[in-house]
């Protein structure tokens, strides 16, 4: 796990952008499962528990592209028929089998490269790629807005199940739970915004939108220090290209 | 700092600047705080209904289309990201940021920044915000979801996307019109 932080996250951004493009690319089903087996296996080691807990989450999604896919595919060799009615073909089959390594690539992909870069760092490589100053301001700013605003939401749940404690023991129902959290909202939307002009005051004090050099928290390693890694990707990336290039057999040409 | 930067002029505009990040922070942090930590179970589905949509309308009623594309877009995007959705987390940006500006613009276009609820403008305005934002919202996450699983699992989910925004605009509006009246300096934050 330390290992995969210490890798750079600006190489690896490149890395994540490749993984999504490749599970999109019209490659024959056993190439698309290979590059999945090579994402799962070595993520699977690294992360353990945490990337199954991800990949369980689509789960039912995956379930419902199993049942609903093949019967929209009509052409290709048939397997089932109902009389004259083609109710399952091979292709329906494959095409069932791209859908879900594609998603399941894509959801492993990025679930491999959020669980082990700290979102500080993927902000400054996001900088590094030119993200202004004023956008990655508001998204780290952000991030520590949030638990404050949750505390504040408990807070006021708190201060208004007090005072109408015998209302809200009858909770049963979606339009009175909707209906009773509206008062609970208003008061956290009111006491947010009204964090907005002391948080406006001290950005101002701490000199946001003057002209001189911004100091900077997190700070990323030299380029030169990192250059391994950009050419190690760089050189991966290239040797897939190349193969799919001189191998067109790994192609899908749509016959089935 | 420069004495160019000390006249009264910039001071103004710096000021502006700041309050303008400070509302996107609150707001984003608002509608990250609404899509992944309140939800409100559906029973028949066992399904939840996120509040996310809610805070984009009101921002984009309440704070104009700017903040509503951003906050919303972000806003969505990192609570997809904090709860293990990271692979939405783009399309989500697009798609909610998107809905949040379309709502934002026909908005005040249409009511003009006098609007009350019980104004026929308003209503107008109320209801082509949803439309619109409706169709960004679902439509774009049925095209992503066609060409990532297949237009059958893609239909599923757009009965459930327009629930979500009948929820944001009704529960949108309520709140628009309590905290304006509650506190009414809220309106100087619009842009």
């Amino acid at each position: 796990m330390k290992g995969t932080r210490r890798f750079d996250p600006r190489p690896k951004i490149i890395l994540l952008a490749a993984g999504a493009v490749f599970f999109f690319l019209p490659l024959r089903l056993e190439v698309l499962g290979a590059g999945l087996m090579l994402l799962l296996v070595p993520g699977g080691l690294v992360l353990k528990t945490r990337l199954l807990r991800v990949l369980s989450s689509i789960l039912p999604i995956l379930i419902l592209v199993a049942l609903l896919t093949p019967f929209f595919y009509r052409q290709g060799t048939p397997i089932w028929q109902m009389g004259e009615t083609v109710v399952l073909t091979l292709r329906g089959l494959e095409e069932t089998g791209r859908l879900l390594i594609r998603f399941t690539g894509i959801t492993a992909v990025f679930a491999l490269f959020y669980l082990t870069t700290p979102a500080e760092r993927f902000l400054s490589a996001l900088e590094w790629y030119g993200l202004p100053f004023r956008a990655a301001l508001v998204m780290s700013l952000t991030l520590r807005f949030i638990p404050s605003l949750f505390t504040l939401y408990q807070r006021v749940e708190d201060a208004h199940s007090l005072r109408r404690a015998g209302e809200l023991a009858d909770r049963n129902g979606f339009f009175r739970r909707f209906r009773n959290l509206l008062p609970t909202l208003t008061s956290v939307l009111i006491q947010a915004v009204k964090k907005i002009g002391p948080l406006s005051m001290s950005l101002e004090l701490q000199g946001v939108g003057l002209s001189s050099r911004r100091t900077r928290f997190v700070r990323l390693p030299r380029f030169r220090d990192v250059a391994f890694q950009f050419l190690l990707v760089l050189l991966i990336l290239s040797l897939l290209v190349t193969v799919l290039v001189i191998f067109p057999q790994l192609w899908y040409n749509g016959a089935s | 700092m420069s004495s160019s930067e000390n006249s009264p002029k910039d001071r103004e505009a710096r000021s502006r600047n700041t309050t303008r990040i400070a509302s996107l922070v609150i707001m984003t942090a608002v509608t990250a705080v609404f899509t992944f930590m309140i939800r409100i179970p559906i029973a028949p589905t066992r399904g939840y209904l996120n509040l996310g949509d809610v805070a984009i309308f009101f921002s984009a009623l309440i704070f104009g289309p700017w903040t509503a594309l951003i906050s919303g877009g972000l806003g969505t995007a990192l609570a997809d990201i904090v709860s293990g959705y990271s692979q939405w987390a783009p399309l989500t940006f697009f798609a909610h940021g998107l809905q949040g500006l379309a709502a934002g613009i026909l908005f005040h276009r249409i009511a003009g920044p006098e609007a009350r609820l019980g104004q026929r403008r308003t209503t107008t305005g109320l209801v082509l915000a949803f439309l619109a934002g409706t169709v960004i919202m679902a439509g774009l996450y049925f095209a992503a979801g066609a060409f990532m699983f297949g237009p059958g699992a893609a239909l599923v989910e757009v009965p459930g996307n327009i629930l979500q925004n009948v929820a944001g605009i009704v529960a949108g509006t309520l709140l628009w019109s309590a905290v304006k009246r509650a506190y009414p300096p809220v309106t100087r934050y619009r842009w």
